[in-house]
């Protein structure tokens, strides 16, 4: 079952698949004018928020490398990633570091596809729909994660699996 | 990401250099609380070299400005670019904080 909702993320243990970010900086180098029309990596990170950070980065440079503009690089990606990978390490796996959080990141010409998943149960999405209109909204420090992710990706898809949750944020090239 | 402090009197100028976020919002909050603790009540929170700011550091921000209040003081930000602004304004916390242009417009407005 599948909702529309958000995503997460994990750390420095990385797989890269596919293109990588060096292999299109040489690709750039030889050819400038061709453009990559593909990239995916993949990451499996431990539960330390210290992992967010490069993880973020990396997405980052694959968005601005596939064209993204320089707004959606500087707060919609770096924003809604950050969410969703500390909601997987602090909500998902509850801060335990030997949980994993696995994160792809596909990105192409026109849209970015991050994908994360843990090894929680998932939330309910009906009861994690906190908008401003909320009467206790501009009091309260949490439970605004969810409402920027929807704010600043085009979708925000949650899945629970059989074993874990998976976030997915798409991001459509502006 | 690195915060400065200046201490001025009951003034407290805090300058965020980089990202607010999940990982160093607690030391960007007790860094305040301390000052807060120490006789500080108007705290202007410059965000002219920052970067971005997720729920994590709104929070913390939130948080603070209530501690303020609480206290009879003010927290004010000042330097937001036009993304942050865009943030303060998708969670309508434009309404919570005083948004300054500059340190001299928010320490005048005193």
């Amino acid at each position: 079952m599948a909702t529309r909702i958000g995503q997460r993320g994990a750390s420095p243990r990385t797989v890269a698949r596919g293109e990588t970010v060096a292999a299109r900086a040489f690709l750039a180098e030889i050819a400038p004018e061709a453009t990559v029309t593909h990239v995916s990596k993949r990451w499996v990170l431990v539960s330390d928020l210290q992992c967010i950070g490069p993880v973020v980065e990396d997405i980052v440079a694959l968005c601005a490398a596939a064209g993204f503009s320089p707004r959606q690089c500087r707060l919609n990606v770096p924003v809604a990633i950050t969410e969703a990978l500390a909601n997987a390490i602090l909500q998902g796996n509850r801060n335990v570091v030997s949980r994993t959080v696995v994160v792809l990141a596909v990105v192409n010409s026109e849209r970015m596809v991050v994908d994360v998943t843990d090894e929680g149960q998932g939330f309910d999405v009906t009861v994690e729909q906190r908008t401003p209109d909320d009467p206790d909204w501009l009091e309260r420090e949490d439970g605004r994660g969810i409402f920027l992710m929807r704010q600043l990706m085009d979708e925000v898809v949650s899945e629970c699996l059989e074993a874990g949750h998976l976030l997915r944020l798409i991001l459509h090239k502006a | 990401m690195s915060f400065s402090l200046e201490r001025m009197d009951d003034i407290a100028i805090v300058t965020v250099d980089g990202q607010l976020v999940v990982t160093n919002r607690q030391e960007f909050k007790q860094t305040i609380l301390d000052a807060v603790e120490q006789g500080a009540r108007l705290v202007v929170v410059d965000f002219t070299t920052s970067g971005y700011i997720d729920s994590s550091g709104l929070g913390a921000l939130v948080s603070l400005s209530r501690r303020l209040r609480d206290a009879g003081g003010d927290l004010r930000l000042v330097g937001l670019n036009e993304d942050l602004r865009t943030l303060f304004e998708l969670t309508r916390l434009d309404a919570l904080f005083p948004l300054y242009a500059t340190r001299a417009d928010a320490l005048a407005a005193r």
